[in-house]
């Protein structure tokens, strides 16, 4: 195992390596950092630059670009009160509401501190349990593959969603573009209209690229505000006052970074899903639950280590089972595919290398992410005041260039518009985006798994039942599907009652 | 977001239902096994009921008011989105015969000044911008962007 770890740090201390993570470093705290712009449309746009480079460097740079792109998202949300992913939504308006009271550079040197907390504890977990996971998941037959796959679209579908009817619609869409092309079983062409561009199916990158790209391009002009007003900065230190404060709340760190391994863990939901649980929790327990929205410090901690912690844990499914945690880890398990690297049970035993320079890679960015964090903070009137005006034609160009380039075909570029067209109408309409990449993502793992399953047990479904974890599997399934239908039936009560 | 719901639930249902019809045509496995259309076919049925379920829940709602599309957003900011998107477009149509590099700089140019970067500024950074994007991608990462009128020069 030492000649391993040796060997991996011997990739990561290539230069190369170092350059590509601090320009992923540099790109992640500026997206994070832009209002409006989120992580995933960032790596989407970094696929294809992933693609022309080697496995560890394009791996560790979407680690990186990760971490800090989710912690850089506290700054907005405390200065303008726009959080800048939506990992950070649950607690901007304590942030914002202390920055107010002229604390902004103590809310976000205690923003880089959890997060780096937080980042640490997720990255011990993925270590430790993603191999333990992985000799567990060595066992799982089509069964288990099928109901993971189901839990996690039903997750990111009726838990992850304002509106789980529209949520499923969002779901629903991804599975069925997963399923135009050449189907598995026949060799059979599915919904292509005869385009021999179809043939291999729709094409993973331009369509993220449009869905994440091109749909916040559109919507970041339709707003129309260019120029954004932010609190100044208070003077003073901020990294001792920070530890002490983040110290004074080590019982919420705890329990946020708790929280945030058990939502990174479940398929399905990601790292807003574990900063907005985190903040109920939190609030269910504080002795000062009348702070919370107006200027709490402990929610700030506690959701802040949650949401980071969440970011290692769900790479646990996504490289145990293939199966993604949020838009991000579909977009992760996207680049895995482009590099050859098949997720499953068998990839720690085939790309043990690849899997512990990630893992590192996990410790060092989030120890990095503490000076760049505190360099970040005092730039960040700089960051703000990028004119939105030249951002979103570079970024309009980028997406372009960026489609084109996994084929070098227009048709692509064109893909990329419809997704985006479709991701900014449907958003409009208040159907959420991400679903519909996830689906995507595992449309074919839950087909392939699902028609395996029902072959072999001659169309009996209780079968699916049959194994013990696929029917505890199966069950969490059922629950997820029936908890929408709760407050529906809450209502009907009430209303016959009266 | 009422009679939108409405509309869009119902197109997303019918869609559900010209799925299913369309994957019923689909051939099955040898043996009679079910093959490359029962999931499509599922699929559609899902379309279909969760369409309804979107139409029906505005209904219920009674979400009735109705609003043109778009109508919260200024028209100058409107007119520069449908420019982004006919940008795009212009791209796929005119980018093999005038190239990369002067559709990348008439998108950049155009899109900022209508945003409201100066022209001088709009320039300069459209052509330095579109250099640097080529440079990046071309050079860099050998991604054979369409040369077009410059192929003899580049």
């Amino acid at each position: 195992m030492l000649d391993i770890i040796l060997q991996s740090l011997a990739s990561l201390a290539d230069p190369m390596v170092i350059a590509v993570i601090l320009l992923a470093t540099f790109y992640g705290l500026f997206i994070g950092a832009m209002p409006g712009l989120t992580v995933t449309m960032a790596v989407a746009l970094f696929v294809p630059f992933a693609f022309f480079l080697d496995p560890v460097p394009a791996l560790a740079a979407i680690v990186t670009l990760q971490a800090m792109g989710i912690f850089a998202g506290d700054i907005p949300g405390a200065l303008i009160r726009m959080p800048g992913t939506p990992a950070s939504a649950a607690y901007t308006d304590d942030s914002h509401a202390l920055s107010q009271q002229g604390q902004a550079r103590l809310v976000l040197g205690v923003d880089v501190i959890a997060s780096a907390l937080g980042g640490l504890m997720g990255a011990i977990v993925l270590i430790v349990g993603a191999s333990a996971l992985a000799e567990f998941a060595l066992t799982f037959s089509s069964y288990e593959f099928f109901w993971l796959a189901l839990l996690g679209l039903s997750t990111t579908a009726f838990i992850a969603t304002a509106s789980p009817i529209k949520g499923l619609v969002a779901v629903i869409l991804g599975l069925f573009l997963s399923t135009v092309g050449i189907d598995i079983t026949l060799g059979f062409q599915r919904f292509t209209f005869g385009n021999p561009n179809l043939l291999g199916g729709i094409s993973f990158i331009p369509a993220m690229i449009g869905l994440f790209g091109v749909s916040e391009v559109l919507r970041i002009v339709l707003r129309g505000q260019m120029h954004l007003a932010y609190a100044e900065l208070e003077k003073g230190a901020s990294f001792l006052p920070a530890i002490g404060t983040v110290w004074r709340y080590r019982l919420n760190a705890l329990r946020g970074g708790i929280v945030g391994l058990i939502t990174g863990v479940l398929p399905g939901a990601g790292a807003d899903i574990g900063a907005w649980l985190a903040y109920g929790v939190c609030k269910r327990f504080s002795k000062e639950p009348e702070k919370f929205g107006k200027g709490s410090m402990e929610v700030i901690v506690e959701a802040g280590v949650a949401n980071n912690s969440d970011l290692a844990a769900e790479w646990i499914p996504t490289l145990v089972f293939g199966i993604p945690g949020d838009a991000f880890t579909a977009v992760v398990i996207g680049i895995l595919m482009l590099k050859g690297l098949r997720p499953g049970p068998a990839i720690l035993h085939d790309y043990t290398n690849i899997l512990v320079a990630i893992y590192i890679t996990f410790i060092l960015v989030n120890l990095l992410m503490v000076p760049f964090g505190f360099a970040a903070i005092r730039a960040s009137s700089h960051l703000l005041r990028v004119p939105r005006n030249v951002l979103m034609p570079i970024i309009l160009l980028m997406c372009i260039v960026g489609a084109y380039a996994i084929n070098n075909d227009l048709f692509d570029v064109g893909l990329m518009l419809v997704m985006g067209l479709l991701g900014f109408l449907l958003e409009a309409n208040g159907f959420p985006v991400a679903p519909i990449v996830l689906a995507l993502v595992l449309g074919p793992l839950l087909e392939q798994s699902f028609m395996i399953s029902l072959i072999k047990s001659e169309g009996d479904l209780t079968l699916f039942f049959s194994r013990p974890v696929a029917a505890i599997l199966g069950t969490l399934t059922l629950v997820v599907w029936i908890l929408p239908l709760v407050p529906l039936a809450k209502k009907l009560i009430t209303v016959r009652q009266a | 977001m009422g009679t939108w719901d409405v509309l869009l639930g119902s197109i997303i249902a019918i869609a559900g239902a010209c799925i299913f019809l369309e994957a019923r045509t689909f051939p099955n496995l040898a043996g009679g096994y079910p093959g490359p259309g029962l999931f499509p076919q599922l699929l559609g049925v899902l379309f279909v009921l969760s369409g309804l379920g979107v139409a029906g829940n505005a209904v219920v709602k009674r979400a009735w008011a109705w609003k043109p599309p778009l109508s919260d957003h200024p028209s100058r900011e409107k007119i520069n989105a449908l420019l982004v998107v006919l940008a795009v477009i212009f791209y796929i149509l005119l980018a093999d015969t005038l190239g990369f590099i002067p559709m990348a700089i008439i998108i950049l140019i155009a899109l900022m000044f209508r945003t409201g970067v100066s022209l001088r500024w709009s320039i300069v950074l459209g052509i330095g911008l579109t250099l640097a994007i080529y440079i990046l991608f071309n050079r860099i990462l050998h991604v054979p962007l369409p040369s077009g009128l410059l192929k003899y020069w580049l």
